[in-house]
């Protein structure tokens, strides 16, 4: 790895990063900008397939230079397919400020150890894979609730988030049952609701057997249809990944899951509340 | 000369081979960074034209970070392609009149004039190498000593400039202290290196002092003092085996050695002078019976320390 602006006692550090991600079958661009109209060129900008671009700027002592801040703003801006990390040596300090000012921005800690490995203290968010569901969805009780998770999965825990959002949905839908049987419109009785699968939830919710004479569906065809396909987020979350390549395809689905239940959540809250 | 003002792309521009200065240090580099990111580059950086791309004359520093916030272009100055001293030259006196260069850097390119110089039949003695560079000569003569160096320790400079400086074990210092103390044995006593070789005896001194045996530079002076027994009235040669352990023996630190050999006869050299000066003091004080009473008390002290010493 030929260096030629990067300061010598960040250098170190810089090759053991780039000598990890080289071990890691990453191909490796030393001093290179992700684009032309990029602010800022950091270190090493690792590549493969269609994993995210890494991004990692080496240190000797971990300071978020405010050009770095401009990278990840702009990184943001242009929805990159990429995670940005800082990387110090294991002999460098982590001062809080910076920490902090980089869990903000979503920029990467990476700890660059002596006998080659990268221990990562934070992991960076990816600004592709950032999702902002509408602002203006009506979500009612859940509102605080769905934004913890949207942040959550936007921090980078992106299974746990879209599991949790399964949960949510789950239970809005037995709530959406229970509110209908308890409004007398329902022919199933409530043990008969808590006994059926998620799946057969969503069935009877659809089939005109279940309603008594004069009520109906209260969702529309396409949310029943939705609520259908969210189904399979949670075997999404469960579906183990044999390669980086279908991890990060897997995780391109995950944000489409966590938008669509974003949704679901609203429409379940608003047929809850047409239920009078 | 002709020079042009030109707006021209930093990845056109190379470094320049002939500035000393290697290492750039991150801190000193990020100020600048933050600097050229809020104003720009005021000053243009100069460069000389060589074939399709352009070398670096003035602005190292300017280059790199503008490299780092991926710029389109620089401002520059295109001067005419100096001759190779000429270029070294210019180094020296655009560079070091700044920042100080690490002086291992600093020697390797002193090294590059003094040959130059001799090509062109010129004088090259430290004095001509610190009127032509601008270095002051104290400067010159140190980093000439760091040539001296086997290659090894040459490269272990270079390597330990590249770490931050509150990282660096190994300096410059280190070397021309290590040095000054075998020269010592070399002159006072040479019969120690007939017991080791002079290799051994630097490779010894820079493992003690990395293992931390050896705490700091300065007590290789130490070592000075005890080659120079003589000057103590210690007889050299009881010295010698002390010298020769104090080298083979990780351990034994430059205190054990100095306390084992030369420290009482250079403590007796010492406290003569500073008594011989008292007896003047005392000659030239207040006359008898007009002693302050606070100075009549040390006085006596004074007396009964040296009651104790002479054993009366």
């Amino acid at each position: 790895m030929d260096f030629i602006f990067t300061p010598e006692d960040a250098r170190t550090t810089a090759e053991r990063v780039g000598r990890y991600y080289q071990l890691k079958r990453y191909h490796l661009q030393v001093e290179t900008a992700y684009s032309a109209e990029a602010p800022y060129r950091t270190t090493l900008l690792a590549r493969r397939n269609e994993m995210p671009t890494i991004l990692v700027e080496s240190q000797a002592a971990l300071n978020l230079l405010r050009p770095m801040e401009d990278l990840a703003r702009w990184l943001a801006a242009e929805r990159a397919y990429c995670e940005l990390y800082l990387a110090v040596a294991s002999e460098g300090n982590l001062p809080g400020q910076a920490l902090a000012d980089c869990m903000k921005l979503g920029i990467g800690i990476l700890i660059a150890m002596p006998d080659g490995s990268l221990q990562e203290v934070r992991h960076a968010r990816n600004p592709a894979l950032i999702i902002t569901p509408d602002p203006n969805l009506k979500l009612g009780k859940l509102k605080r609730r769905v934004k913890a998770l949207v942040e959550r999965y936007n921090g980078g825990d992106r299974k746990e988030a879209l599991r949790d959002l399964c949960e949510v949905i789950e239970r809005e839908t037995e709530v959406l049952l229970e509110k209908l049987q308890e409004k007398n419109r329902f022919t199933l009785s409530l043990a008969q609701i808590h006994g059926m699968t998620w799946e057969n939830q969503i069935n009877s919710l659809n089939s005109a057997n279940s309603y008594m004479p004069g009520f109906g569906n209260p969702l529309a065809a396409k949310d029943i249809a939705d609520l259908q396909a969210f189904r399979g987020a949670r075997n999404l979350v469960d579906h183990k990944v044999r390669s980086q390549r279908q991890e990060a395809a897997r995780d391109r689905q995950l944000g489409e899951r966590m938008m669509l239940g974003a949704r679901l959540a609203e429409v379940l809250t608003a047929a809850q509340r047409s239920i009078r | 000369m002709i020079v042009a003002l030109k707006q021209i792309s930093p990845d056109s521009i190379d470094p320049n081979p002939d500035n000393p200065r290697l290492v750039f240090r991150e801190q000193e580099m990020n100020q600048l960074l933050e600097s050229i990111r809020e104003v720009g580059i005021k000053v243009p950086l100069s460069v000389y034209p060589d074939g399709d791309r352009y070398v670096l004359i003035d602005g190292e520093r300017r280059w790199r970070c503008s490299r780092r916030l991926n710029l389109d272009s620089v401002p520059t100055l295109v001067e005419p392609k100096p001759t190779r001293l000429q270029n070294i030259l210019t180094m020296f006196n655009i560079h070091n009149v700044r920042v100080d260069w690490d002086l291992m850097p600093m020697a390797l390119k002193l090294d590059d004039v003094r040959k130059l110089l001799e090509k062109d039949g010129m004088a090259s003695k430290a004095k001509d190498l610190s009127a032509i560079t601008g270095v002051p000569l104290p400067t010159v003569r140190r980093a000439l000593e760091l040539l001296e160096l086997p290659m090894k320790y040459q490269t272990m400079l270079l390597e330990e400039a590249e770490k931050p400086r509150d990282q660096q074990k190994i300096t410059a210092d280190l070397f021309v202290e290590i040095n000054k103390s075998k020269r010592a044995i070399e002159r006072y006593v040479p019969r120690v290196f007939d017991e080791i070789p002079e290799d051994e005896y630097v490779e010894s001194m820079v493992e003690k002092y990395r293992s931390g045996v050896i705490k700091n530079v300065v007590h290789f002076r130490d070592v000075s003092r005890m080659a120079r027994a003589e000057r103590a009235g210690e007889d050299p040669e009881e010295v010698i085996p002390t010298l020769v352990d104090f080298v083979r023996k990780p351990d034994v630190s430059v205190e054990d050695a100095y306390r084992e050999t030369v420290a009482p006869a250079y403590q007796a050299r010492d406290l003569s002078t500073r008594v011989s000066s008292l007896i003047d003091l005392l000659r030239d004080g207040p006359r008898p019976g007009r002693v302050p009473s606070e100075l009549k008390t040390l006085l006596v002290d004074l007396r009964s320390e040296i009651d104790r010493i002479l054993g009366e």
